[in-house]
């Protein structure tokens, strides 16, 4: 045990490393011609012998996975291995039939790569393709593992190809480790080799994390079963506090893998499931080494879509976005699509950012409506920034037309037109209801008078409705200004 | 290097195999007989040579990512032993 003075002066720093699974978007499966679309699908419709492990079948490797997982690892800033090969990671478990993971062990495809996060490096330590488990069903009142009789499994996922992506140790704080899985999977949706689901599993995140004592490495712990960016941040943050506490009350964390539990905001010791794990991984017979074509690797450098940090440097650049709202804009692929398609259609980049940002993100929230099927907007956010410009609305009329425009399909210029939302610009017209309110609102007219500045916007706010909102508030200050001078 | 029966018992394990006390003393003999034919191999200097995995030098054959009809649900149960509602039955995986 250590005293308190030795114990603060301790440097403690978190080190977390991250592992990344995403599903990439082919038809088939990895090593056979299997559709990969299980989801809603009935159990056991999508399998053949080759994915079931029957005797007698070969696997053979599709060409777009290889060129969605060579995308990934030069997006990723990856050195391209000139050689590869397979293996099988051997376990048996009733969701692998082969008893056997097709992976890459010794020769991923990609190595040595980065993705920079906020100008900072995270090292990429490797990039592999791999066929996925199929899925099991724990036939309990509760769904969950304990206290079920049996087990029921299906196999339509199996040999889904699957990318690995391992990072270096360099991520310091949970906070951190988020907001990389979260650039992660803007890269992956960006470049179209995933969709990048966190709540269907496409992307799914295991964690290394330990604590360095005054620069010496601790041990380790992996994470499992984060599925939510707040889940990663949470268990990581738990799973800190738990190693730090273990210590500096003197103790050894032991090297272990731990089950997230998002419920119990937990961690718990998978120790004893886990241990009997020794995969005897050796090259699989059944494929051959996998010689990459330079060729190929160079068409696809060629043809590499734009990359988030690109579309971000090109917003700033091109259009004088700032940093926040840029950061956003890119907070998903979908929101910089739609982006993107309404400056092409109406121009205006600064302006179509602020109405997306705030009002559109505000309604397509509150509609459960999907921004990938947000397109129609695009025409009505065009009228009613031009209804804004010519006059024909005011500021706060805009905002309610085009929420209303969004909500019922309607043209916001008939929407203005049927419910008389013309901006009343005209001065003699709007001095009559100043008039009208300042002898209605006698006790706000003093206390202005008398200094209160914040009677003022009381005063405009009367004017306004009376007006319904639909008063020039420019018009309605100068003339409000005016009258109450004339009282003075 | 020597094969215990504890190395025995333990890819047992792995394997899922469950063996009697001669049987183990059999594989165990197997195990250290193979092995002492690797201990043997291992001999050899080969620090310069690359190691070889497959006999042909050429790459993988490649496929194009077009979908073809598998095997149906009906098939695939019929190869299970037990089922239910289109799944696999197994036996409870955790105790």
């Amino acid at each position: 045990m250590q005293a308190f003075w030795e114990v603060s002066l301790l440097e403690l720093k978190p080190v977390i490393g991250l592992e990344i699974h995403c599903q990439l978007l082919t038809k088939t499966k990895l090593f056979c011609s299997c559709p990969t679309d299980y989801v809603g699908r009935e159990p056991n419709s999508i399998v053949c012998p080759v994915c079931l492990g029957l005797p007698g079948s070969l696997p053979v490797l599709n060409k777009e996975a290889l060129k969605l997982a060579l995308r990934t690892a030069l997006a990723l800033n990856c050195e391209i291995l000139s050689k590869t090969r397979f293996h099988r990671k051997n376990y048996f478990y009733p969701d692998l039939p082969k008893a056997y993971q097709i992976s890459q062990y010794d020769i991923p495809l990609g190595i040595n790569g980065y993705l920079e996060l906020n100008g900072k490096r995270i090292g990429i330590r490797r990039v592999h393709m791999e066929e996925d488990a199929g899925k099991l069903v724990h036939p309990t009142k509760t769904g969950r593992i304990e206290g079920a009789e049996y087990s029921l499994v299906d196999f339509n996922r199996c040999g889904v190809p699957l990318i690995e992506i391992v990072t270096e140790p360099d991520l310091s704080s949970p906070e951190e480790a988020k907001t990389f899985v979260m650039e992660l999977r803007s890269l992956v949706q960006h470049i179209g080799v995933s969709d990048g689901n966190m709540e269907e599993g496409s992307l799914r995140c295991d964690a290394n994390i330990s604590i360095s004592v005054n620069g010496k490495r601790g041990v380790k712990t992996e994470i499992k079963n984060m599925n939510s960016f707040r889940a990663i941040e949470r268990a990581l943050a738990y799973e800190i506090k738990r190693q730090t506490e273990i210590i500096l009350s003197g103790g050894e964390v032991v090297q272990e893998t731990r089950h997230w539990d998002d419920s119990k905001g937990i961690t718990t010791s998978l120790r004893g499931k886990e241990e009997a794990h020794d995969y005897r991984y050796f090259p699989e017979p059944d494929l051959l080494p996998l010689i990459i074509d330079r060729e190929l690797v160079e068409e696809i450098r060629r043809t590499m879509p734009e990359l988030p940090k690109d579309r971000r440097e090109r917003w700033k650049r091109d259009y004088g976005l700032g940093d926040y709202e840029v950061s956003v804009l890119s907070s998903s692929k979908a929101l910089g699509d739609l982006f993107d398609a309404c400056v092409r259609e109406i121009g205006k980049p600064k302006e179509v950012s602020n109405w997306l940002q705030v009002e559109f993100l505000r309604i397509a929230d509150e509609c459960k409506l999907r921004i990938e099927e947000s397109y129609f907007v695009i025409p009505y956010l065009k009228e009613v920034i031009e209804l804004l410009e010519k006059g024909v609305v005011n500021n706060q009329v805009a905002k309610s037309v085009f929420e209303e425009a969004v909500k019922t399909r309607r043209e916001p210029l008939d929407i203005v037109k049927a419910k008389g939302l013309e901006q009343v610009s005209d001065e003699t017209a709007i001095r009559d209801i100043v008039k009208s309110v300042l002898s209605e609102n006698q006790d706000a007219v003093q206390s202005y008078l008398s200094g209160k500045e914040k009677a003022f916007n009381f005063l405009l706010g009367q004017v306004m409705r009376a007006t319904k909102g639909k008063a020039n508030p420019s018009v309605v200050r100068k003339v409000l200004e005016e009258e109450l001078k004339s009282l003075s | 290097m020597r094969v215990t029966i504890k190395d025995v018992k333990h890819i047992m394990k792995l394997a899922y195999l469950d063996l009697k006390g001669e049987e183990e003393e059999k594989m165990l003999k197997h195990f250290s007989r193979i092995l002492e034919y690797f201990a043997k191999l291992q001999e050899l200097d080969t620090a310069n040579i690359e190691p070889l995995s497959h006999v042909i030098e050429e790459s993988t054959p490649l496929r194009e990512d077009e979908v073809k009809k598998g095997l149906s649900q009906r098939d695939v149960l019929s190869m299970a032993p037990e089922e239910e509602g289109g799944y696999v039955k197994v036996p409870k995986i955790v105790e």
